[in-house]
Protein backbone atom coordinates (compact mmCIF):
# COMPACT_ATOMS: atom_id res chain seq x y z
CA UNK A 1 0.00 0.00 0.00
CA UNK A 2 1.30 3.50 -1.20
CA UNK A 3 0.66 6.33 1.12
CA UNK A 4 -1.84 9.35 0.28
CA UNK A 5 -1.38 12.95 0.81
CA UNK A 6 -3.23 15.98 0.82
CA UNK A 7 -1.94 18.47 -2.00
CA UNK A 8 -4.71 21.12 -1.86
CA UNK A 9 -7.19 22.38 0.05
CA UNK A 10 -10.25 24.74 0.36
CA UNK A 11 -13.16 25.85 2.82
CA UNK A 12 -15.87 28.13 2.94
CA UNK A 13 -17.75 28.37 6.51
CA UNK A 14 -18.92 30.69 9.06
CA UNK A 15 -15.14 31.95 9.79
CA UNK A 16 -14.29 32.53 6.50
CA UNK A 17 -14.04 31.71 2.67
CA UNK A 18 -10.65 32.16 2.34
CA UNK A 19 -7.50 30.54 4.09
CA UNK A 20 -6.24 33.64 5.09
CA UNK A 21 -9.83 34.75 6.71
CA UNK A 22 -10.29 31.27 8.11
CA UNK A 23 -6.97 31.64 9.66
CA UNK A 24 -7.32 34.83 10.81
CA UNK A 25 -10.92 33.88 12.58
CA UNK A 26 -9.28 31.13 14.00
CA UNK A 27 -6.42 33.01 15.66
CA UNK A 28 -8.18 35.60 17.26
CA UNK A 29 -11.46 33.73 18.05
CA UNK A 30 -14.93 33.87 17.67
CA UNK A 31 -16.90 33.98 14.36
CA UNK A 32 -19.39 36.30 14.12
CA UNK A 33 -22.30 34.22 14.47
CA UNK A 34 -25.96 34.93 13.32
CA UNK A 35 -29.29 33.72 14.59
CA UNK A 36 -31.68 31.19 12.83
CA UNK A 37 -35.53 31.20 13.71
CA UNK A 38 -36.94 27.94 13.90
CA UNK A 39 -40.02 26.59 15.00
CA UNK A 40 -40.62 29.72 16.85
CA UNK A 41 -37.22 30.74 18.71
CA UNK A 42 -33.98 31.84 17.66
CA UNK A 43 -30.39 29.86 17.96
CA UNK A 44 -26.99 30.81 16.96
CA UNK A 45 -25.87 29.59 13.75
CA UNK A 46 -22.72 29.24 11.49
CA UNK A 47 -23.54 31.01 8.30
CA UNK A 48 -20.93 31.59 5.72
CA UNK A 49 -22.98 34.02 3.45
CA UNK A 50 -26.17 36.33 4.10
CA UNK A 51 -29.14 34.45 5.52
CA UNK A 52 -31.39 35.57 2.89
CA UNK A 53 -29.46 34.50 0.04
CA UNK A 54 -31.04 31.27 -1.77
CA UNK A 55 -29.44 28.14 -2.04
CA UNK A 56 -29.02 28.40 -5.19
CA UNK A 57 -26.52 31.16 -4.43
CA UNK A 58 -25.01 29.89 -1.39
CA UNK A 59 -23.73 26.88 -3.27
CA UNK A 60 -22.43 28.70 -5.93
CA UNK A 61 -20.93 30.81 -3.73
CA UNK A 62 -19.07 28.13 -1.53
CA UNK A 63 -18.12 26.69 -4.81
CA UNK A 64 -16.32 29.35 -6.60
CA UNK A 65 -14.54 29.88 -2.75
CA UNK A 66 -13.40 26.70 -2.75
CA UNK A 67 -12.85 26.13 -6.05
CA UNK A 68 -10.10 29.03 -6.31
CA UNK A 69 -7.31 27.57 -3.72
CA UNK A 70 -8.16 23.67 -5.10
CA UNK A 71 -6.55 24.83 -8.65
CA UNK A 72 -9.01 22.70 -10.46
CA UNK A 73 -7.40 22.89 -13.77
CA UNK A 74 -4.49 20.95 -13.03
CA UNK A 75 -6.23 18.33 -11.68
CA UNK A 76 -6.50 14.59 -14.06
CA UNK A 77 -10.01 14.40 -15.60
CA UNK A 78 -9.89 10.76 -14.26
CA UNK A 79 -9.96 11.85 -11.19
CA UNK A 80 -13.24 10.78 -9.28
CA UNK A 81 -14.54 13.03 -6.71
CA UNK A 82 -16.15 12.11 -3.37
CA UNK A 83 -18.86 13.83 -2.11
CA UNK A 84 -20.12 13.92 2.05
CA UNK A 85 -23.72 15.58 2.61
CA UNK A 86 -25.90 15.12 5.08
CA UNK A 87 -28.62 17.03 3.97
CA UNK A 88 -27.64 16.92 0.50
CA UNK A 89 -29.95 19.33 -2.26
CA UNK A 90 -32.62 19.53 0.81
CA UNK A 91 -32.26 23.14 0.75
CA UNK A 92 -33.06 23.32 -2.77
CA UNK A 93 -36.30 21.14 -2.30
CA UNK A 94 -37.68 23.51 0.69
CA UNK A 95 -37.50 26.22 -1.89
CA UNK A 96 -39.72 24.46 -4.33
CA UNK A 97 -43.24 23.22 -4.32
CA UNK A 98 -44.37 21.94 -1.27
CA UNK A 99 -44.93 19.14 -0.79
CA UNK A 100 -42.30 18.27 -3.11
CA UNK A 101 -43.87 16.21 -6.21
CA UNK A 102 -40.11 14.48 -6.98
CA UNK A 103 -37.34 13.28 -5.24
CA UNK A 104 -33.93 14.87 -6.50
CA UNK A 105 -31.81 11.71 -6.84
CA UNK A 106 -28.84 10.97 -4.26
CA UNK A 107 -26.29 11.80 -7.08
CA UNK A 108 -27.82 15.38 -7.90
CA UNK A 109 -25.54 17.12 -6.00
CA UNK A 110 -22.18 15.08 -7.17
CA UNK A 111 -23.27 15.10 -10.98
CA UNK A 112 -24.00 19.12 -10.59
CA UNK A 113 -20.56 19.80 -8.56
CA UNK A 114 -18.92 18.06 -11.56
CA UNK A 115 -20.60 19.50 -14.58
CA UNK A 116 -20.28 23.40 -12.58
CA UNK A 117 -16.44 22.57 -12.30
CA UNK A 118 -15.72 20.86 -15.49
CA UNK A 119 -14.01 18.06 -13.77
CA UNK A 120 -13.87 14.11 -13.15
CA UNK A 121 -15.69 11.88 -15.31
CA UNK A 122 -16.59 9.72 -11.99
CA UNK A 123 -18.19 10.87 -8.70
CA UNK A 124 -19.85 9.19 -5.81
CA UNK A 125 -22.16 10.55 -2.55
CA UNK A 126 -21.85 9.48 0.78
CA UNK A 127 -24.51 10.07 3.03
CA UNK A 128 -24.18 8.86 7.03
CA UNK A 129 -25.14 11.85 8.98
CA UNK A 130 -22.31 13.44 10.43
CA UNK A 131 -19.66 10.95 9.47
CA UNK A 132 -20.86 11.58 5.80
CA UNK A 133 -17.35 13.65 4.57
CA UNK A 134 -15.14 10.99 6.29
CA UNK A 135 -16.30 8.45 4.61
CA UNK A 136 -16.13 10.00 1.59
CA UNK A 137 -12.52 10.62 2.51
CA UNK A 138 -11.76 6.96 3.56
CA UNK A 139 -12.68 6.42 0.18
CA UNK A 140 -10.72 8.53 -1.55
CA UNK A 141 -7.66 7.38 1.00
CA UNK A 142 -8.31 4.00 -0.35
CA UNK A 143 -8.02 4.38 -4.21
CA UNK A 144 -5.12 6.43 -3.72
CA UNK A 145 -3.45 3.68 -1.79
CA UNK A 146 -4.08 0.83 -3.37
CA UNK A 147 -3.24 2.15 -6.68
CA UNK A 148 -6.90 2.54 -8.04
CA UNK A 149 -6.37 6.63 -9.16
CA UNK A 150 -3.39 8.49 -8.64
CA UNK A 151 -5.57 11.57 -7.34
CA UNK A 152 -9.27 12.06 -6.02
CA UNK A 153 -11.08 15.33 -5.25
CA UNK A 154 -13.18 15.06 -1.87
CA UNK A 155 -15.52 17.73 -1.12
CA UNK A 156 -18.37 17.81 2.21
CA UNK A 157 -21.01 20.04 1.57
CA UNK A 158 -23.70 21.36 3.62
CA UNK A 159 -25.80 24.47 2.82
CA UNK A 160 -28.02 26.14 5.61
CA UNK A 161 -31.71 24.79 5.38
CA UNK A 162 -34.41 24.73 7.68
CA UNK A 163 -35.56 20.65 7.91
CA UNK A 164 -31.92 19.93 9.51
CA UNK A 165 -32.20 22.28 12.68
CA UNK A 166 -35.81 22.35 12.57
CA UNK A 167 -35.35 18.40 13.48
CA UNK A 168 -32.64 18.90 16.05
CA UNK A 169 -34.60 22.04 17.57
CA UNK A 170 -37.30 19.50 17.64
CA UNK A 171 -35.06 16.99 19.94
CA UNK A 172 -34.27 19.90 22.07
CA UNK A 173 -30.14 19.43 21.25
CA UNK A 174 -29.31 22.63 20.15
CA UNK A 175 -28.17 25.82 22.74
CA UNK A 176 -29.96 28.80 22.57
CA UNK A 177 -26.80 30.62 22.77
CA UNK A 178 -23.31 29.54 21.77
CA UNK A 179 -21.63 26.37 21.50
CA UNK A 180 -19.25 25.76 24.52
CA UNK A 181 -17.06 22.72 24.25
CA UNK A 182 -16.07 20.77 27.47
CA UNK A 183 -17.66 23.88 28.96
CA UNK A 184 -19.55 23.51 32.42
CA UNK A 185 -22.25 25.63 30.87
CA UNK A 186 -22.12 23.47 27.53
CA UNK A 187 -26.38 23.46 26.47
CA UNK A 188 -25.99 22.00 23.26
CA UNK A 189 -25.38 22.43 19.71
CA UNK A 190 -24.75 25.14 17.18
CA UNK A 191 -25.10 23.96 13.40
CA UNK A 192 -23.43 25.86 10.37
CA UNK A 193 -22.94 25.43 6.60
CA UNK A 194 -19.99 25.01 4.96
CA UNK A 195 -18.21 23.99 1.79
CA UNK A 196 -15.20 21.97 2.37
CA UNK A 197 -12.76 20.32 -0.22
CA UNK A 198 -9.47 18.63 -0.51
CA UNK A 199 -7.16 17.16 -3.55
CA UNK A 200 -5.38 13.71 -2.03
CA UNK A 201 -2.73 12.86 -4.36
CA UNK A 202 -0.32 9.50 -4.77
CA UNK A 203 2.53 12.15 -4.92
CA UNK A 204 4.09 13.50 -1.68
CA UNK A 205 3.62 17.03 -0.20
CA UNK A 206 3.78 18.38 3.67
CA UNK A 207 0.74 16.41 4.62
CA UNK A 208 0.03 12.87 4.90
CA UNK A 209 -3.34 11.40 5.62
CA UNK A 210 -3.70 8.19 7.03
CA UNK A 211 -7.28 5.81 6.46
CA UNK A 212 -9.82 6.53 8.77
CA UNK A 213 -11.09 4.30 11.37
CA UNK A 214 -14.98 4.19 10.95
CA UNK A 215 -17.80 2.45 12.95
CA UNK A 216 -21.55 2.17 13.70
CA UNK A 217 -22.11 2.29 17.78
CA UNK A 218 -25.95 1.10 17.93
CA UNK A 219 -25.91 1.81 21.51
CA UNK A 220 -29.13 4.38 20.74
CA UNK A 221 -30.56 5.70 18.03
CA UNK A 222 -28.60 9.43 19.07
CA UNK A 223 -25.65 8.71 20.84
CA UNK A 224 -22.81 6.18 21.84
CA UNK A 225 -21.97 4.19 24.73
CA UNK A 226 -22.03 5.64 27.83
CA UNK A 227 -18.82 5.04 28.99
CA UNK A 228 -16.87 6.00 25.88
CA UNK A 229 -15.89 2.31 24.94
CA UNK A 230 -16.39 2.78 21.29
CA UNK A 231 -15.06 5.89 20.53
CA UNK A 232 -11.97 5.18 22.90
CA UNK A 233 -11.71 1.98 20.46
CA UNK A 234 -12.27 3.54 17.21
CA UNK A 235 -9.35 6.01 18.38
CA UNK A 236 -7.43 3.60 18.96
CA UNK A 237 -7.86 2.12 15.30
CA UNK A 238 -6.96 5.32 14.11
CA UNK A 239 -3.77 5.52 16.08
CA UNK A 240 -2.58 1.81 15.00
CA UNK A 241 -3.54 2.57 11.14
CA UNK A 242 -0.99 5.57 11.32
CA UNK A 243 1.40 3.32 13.46
CA UNK A 244 1.15 6.23 15.71
CA UNK A 245 2.73 6.68 19.16
CA UNK A 246 -0.04 8.08 21.07
CA UNK A 247 2.76 10.23 22.72
CA UNK A 248 3.74 11.86 19.54
CA UNK A 249 0.16 13.33 18.86
CA UNK A 250 0.66 17.35 18.90
CA UNK A 251 -3.37 17.52 19.71
CA UNK A 252 -6.76 15.95 19.20
CA UNK A 253 -9.27 18.01 17.40
CA UNK A 254 -12.68 16.83 18.88
CA UNK A 255 -16.24 16.28 18.20
CA UNK A 256 -16.64 18.41 21.66
CA UNK A 257 -20.08 19.95 20.12
CA UNK A 258 -20.86 21.38 23.52
CA UNK A 259 -23.73 18.92 24.03
CA UNK A 260 -23.81 18.18 27.55
CA UNK A 261 -23.98 14.03 27.45
CA UNK A 262 -21.81 13.87 24.12
CA UNK A 263 -19.01 16.00 25.37
CA UNK A 264 -18.70 13.22 28.50
CA UNK A 265 -18.55 10.58 26.67
CA UNK A 266 -15.70 11.44 24.31
CA UNK A 267 -13.97 13.14 27.15
CA UNK A 268 -14.30 9.24 28.77
CA UNK A 269 -13.07 7.45 25.92
CA UNK A 270 -10.21 9.76 25.60
CA UNK A 271 -8.77 9.08 28.84
CA UNK A 272 -9.88 5.24 28.06
CA UNK A 273 -7.29 5.60 25.25
CA UNK A 274 -4.29 7.98 27.21
CA UNK A 275 -5.02 7.45 31.29
CA UNK A 276 -4.61 11.26 32.55
CA UNK A 277 -1.87 12.14 30.26
CA UNK A 278 -3.99 13.50 27.16
CA UNK A 279 -2.70 15.40 24.60
CA UNK A 280 -3.97 18.82 24.07
CA UNK A 281 -7.38 19.23 22.95
CA UNK A 282 -9.49 21.50 20.97
CA UNK A 283 -12.27 22.07 18.95
CA UNK A 284 -13.69 24.72 16.45
CA UNK A 285 -17.41 24.04 16.35
CA UNK A 286 -17.84 27.71 18.27
CA UNK A 287 -16.30 29.51 15.49
CA UNK A 288 -17.19 27.01 12.14
CA UNK A 289 -20.52 25.52 13.99
CA UNK A 290 -21.38 22.00 13.40
CA UNK A 291 -21.39 21.57 10.22
CA UNK A 292 -22.81 18.29 10.36
CA UNK A 293 -21.88 15.74 7.06
CA UNK A 294 -18.86 18.36 5.72
CA UNK A 295 -17.71 18.39 9.66
CA UNK A 296 -15.21 15.96 9.26
CA UNK A 297 -13.16 17.90 6.05
CA UNK A 298 -14.78 21.33 7.20
CA UNK A 299 -12.78 21.11 10.67
CA UNK A 300 -9.67 19.32 9.43
CA UNK A 301 -9.20 21.76 6.43
CA UNK A 302 -9.50 24.82 9.24
CA UNK A 303 -6.57 23.26 11.00
CA UNK A 304 -4.65 22.62 7.64
CA UNK A 305 -5.07 26.20 6.77
CA UNK A 306 -3.69 27.37 10.51
CA UNK A 307 -0.93 24.34 10.58
CA UNK A 308 0.44 25.95 7.18
CA UNK A 309 1.27 28.78 9.58
CA UNK A 310 2.63 26.52 12.00
CA UNK A 311 0.01 26.84 14.77
CA UNK A 312 -3.50 25.08 16.29
CA UNK A 313 -6.01 27.38 17.13
CA UNK A 314 -6.98 27.81 20.49
CA UNK A 315 -10.60 26.59 21.62
CA UNK A 316 -13.34 29.29 21.68
CA UNK A 317 -16.55 28.87 23.46
CA UNK A 318 -14.24 27.29 26.39
CA UNK A 319 -13.99 29.18 29.56
CA UNK A 320 -15.05 27.06 32.74
CA UNK A 321 -13.97 23.56 33.42
CA UNK A 322 -16.17 21.39 33.82
CA UNK A 323 -14.96 19.43 37.32
CA UNK A 324 -16.77 15.76 36.79
CA UNK A 325 -14.94 15.82 32.99
CA UNK A 326 -11.66 16.78 34.61
CA UNK A 327 -10.69 17.66 30.91
CA UNK A 328 -10.18 21.32 29.36
CA UNK A 329 -8.97 22.18 25.57
CA UNK A 330 -6.26 24.23 24.88
CA UNK A 331 -7.05 28.04 25.59
CA UNK A 332 -3.65 29.50 23.49
CA UNK A 333 -3.20 28.29 20.07
CA UNK A 334 0.16 25.35 19.96
CA UNK A 335 2.95 25.30 17.78
CA UNK A 336 2.16 22.37 14.63
CA UNK A 337 4.93 22.49 12.52
CA UNK A 338 5.57 19.08 12.67
CA UNK A 339 4.00 15.19 13.50
CA UNK A 340 0.60 13.90 13.58
CA UNK A 341 -2.89 15.49 14.66
CA UNK A 342 -6.03 12.82 15.29
CA UNK A 343 -9.02 13.90 14.35
CA UNK A 344 -12.51 12.98 15.75
CA UNK A 345 -16.19 13.11 14.50
CA UNK A 346 -19.31 10.86 16.64
CA UNK A 347 -22.46 10.86 14.72
CA UNK A 348 -25.61 10.89 14.82
CA UNK A 349 -27.06 7.63 14.67
CA UNK A 350 -23.99 5.97 15.93
CA UNK A 351 -21.18 6.81 13.46
CA UNK A 352 -18.04 7.46 14.70
CA UNK A 353 -14.67 8.19 13.07
CA UNK A 354 -10.76 8.85 14.25
CA UNK A 355 -8.01 9.77 11.57
CA UNK A 356 -4.65 10.79 12.08
CA UNK A 357 -3.23 13.59 9.62
CA UNK A 358 0.88 13.95 9.53
CA UNK A 359 2.52 17.29 9.13
CA UNK A 360 5.85 16.42 7.73
CA UNK B 1 -55.42 29.85 -22.07
CA UNK B 2 -51.88 31.68 -22.25
CA UNK B 3 -49.91 32.07 -25.88
CA UNK B 4 -46.98 30.97 -26.70
CA UNK B 5 -45.05 34.46 -26.35
CA UNK B 6 -47.00 35.48 -23.10
CA UNK B 7 -45.36 32.08 -21.26
CA UNK B 8 -41.99 33.13 -23.75
CA UNK B 9 -42.27 36.27 -21.84
CA UNK B 10 -42.95 34.73 -17.88
CA UNK B 11 -39.86 32.55 -18.53
CA UNK B 12 -37.88 34.95 -18.96
CA UNK B 13 -38.89 36.58 -16.06
CA UNK B 14 -38.29 33.47 -14.32
CA UNK B 15 -35.06 32.79 -15.67
CA UNK B 16 -33.51 35.85 -14.27
CA UNK B 17 -34.71 36.09 -10.88
CA UNK B 18 -34.38 31.84 -10.15
CA UNK B 19 -30.64 31.96 -11.66
CA UNK B 20 -30.27 35.55 -10.28
CA UNK B 21 -28.69 36.75 -13.80
CA UNK B 22 -28.17 40.67 -14.07
CA UNK B 23 -29.85 41.23 -17.52
CA UNK B 24 -32.78 42.64 -18.58
CA UNK B 25 -35.41 39.93 -19.33
CA UNK B 26 -37.09 41.71 -22.14
CA UNK B 27 -33.53 41.12 -23.78
CA UNK B 28 -33.57 37.58 -24.17
CA UNK B 29 -34.39 36.23 -27.05
CA UNK B 30 -36.72 32.84 -27.39
CA UNK B 31 -34.05 31.18 -29.56
CA UNK B 32 -31.18 32.51 -27.58
CA UNK B 33 -29.19 29.52 -26.44
CA UNK B 34 -29.03 30.13 -22.56
CA UNK B 35 -26.79 26.91 -21.28
CA UNK B 36 -22.76 26.59 -21.96
CA UNK B 37 -19.96 29.12 -21.09
CA UNK B 38 -20.37 30.66 -24.77
CA UNK B 39 -23.70 31.52 -23.91
CA UNK B 40 -24.77 35.01 -23.06
CA UNK B 41 -26.60 33.72 -19.56
CA UNK B 42 -24.17 30.77 -19.23
CA UNK B 43 -26.46 28.85 -17.15
CA UNK B 44 -24.77 25.73 -16.14
CA UNK B 45 -25.78 22.45 -14.21
CA UNK B 46 -26.68 24.28 -10.68
CA UNK B 47 -28.44 27.03 -12.41
CA UNK B 48 -30.33 24.20 -14.35
CA UNK B 49 -31.23 22.46 -11.01
CA UNK B 50 -32.71 25.82 -10.01
CA UNK B 51 -34.76 26.49 -13.17
CA UNK B 52 -36.14 22.84 -13.43
CA UNK B 53 -37.54 23.29 -9.86
CA UNK B 54 -38.67 27.00 -10.19
CA UNK B 55 -40.76 25.58 -12.94
CA UNK B 56 -42.22 23.48 -11.35
CA UNK B 57 -43.25 25.28 -8.23
CA UNK B 58 -45.34 27.77 -10.83
CA UNK B 59 -46.47 25.53 -13.59
CA UNK B 60 -46.61 22.10 -12.16
CA UNK B 61 -44.56 20.40 -14.64
CA UNK B 62 -41.73 18.05 -13.75
CA UNK B 63 -39.22 17.54 -15.35
CA UNK B 64 -37.32 14.34 -14.29
CA UNK B 65 -35.15 13.23 -17.58
CA UNK B 66 -31.96 14.71 -17.49
CA UNK B 67 -31.51 14.78 -20.60
CA UNK B 68 -35.03 15.33 -22.03
CA UNK B 69 -34.18 18.19 -19.11
CA UNK B 70 -31.80 19.67 -20.52
CA UNK B 71 -33.02 19.89 -24.33
CA UNK B 72 -36.33 21.51 -22.90
CA UNK B 73 -34.23 24.38 -21.08
CA UNK B 74 -31.99 25.15 -24.11
CA UNK B 75 -34.25 27.83 -24.78
CA UNK B 76 -36.78 29.92 -24.34
CA UNK B 77 -38.99 28.82 -27.06
CA UNK B 78 -38.67 25.32 -26.46
CA UNK B 79 -39.43 25.45 -22.46
CA UNK B 80 -42.48 27.92 -23.84
CA UNK B 81 -43.51 24.86 -26.15
CA UNK B 82 -43.70 22.24 -23.86
CA UNK B 83 -45.02 24.49 -21.64
CA UNK B 84 -48.20 24.82 -23.77
CA UNK B 85 -48.69 21.68 -24.51
CA UNK B 86 -48.76 20.44 -20.73
CA UNK B 87 -50.44 23.09 -19.68
CA UNK B 88 -53.32 22.58 -22.37
CA UNK B 89 -53.22 18.73 -21.11
CA UNK B 90 -53.52 19.97 -17.28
Amino acid sequence: MRPAFITHSGLWCAAGGTPKVVRDTLMCGQAAIGRLDILGQTFPYGFATEPSKSFHNRLKEGLRAVASDLVLESMPTDAPLLLGSSSLMIGLVEEGPWPPQQLLPTDSLDESIRSHWGIANRGWSFSSACTSAVHALDAAVGLIETGAVEEALVIGVEICNRITPAGFAALQLLSPSAARPLDLERNGLMLGEAIAAVRLSAQPSGWRIHPPALALDATSATGHAPDGSTVAAVMQQALEYAATNPKELRAIKLQASGSPSADAVEVRALKTVFGNDLPPLLSVKASLGHTLGASGLAEMVALLQCGSHDFLPATAGFALADPELNAAPNRAPIAWKSGPVLFNIQGFGGGLASWVVERR
Amino acid sequence: MKSLEALAVELKQLIVESCERPVEPGSITNEELLFGPDARLALDSLDALQLSMAIQKRYGLRLTDSKETRRILSSVGNMAQVLETHLAAH
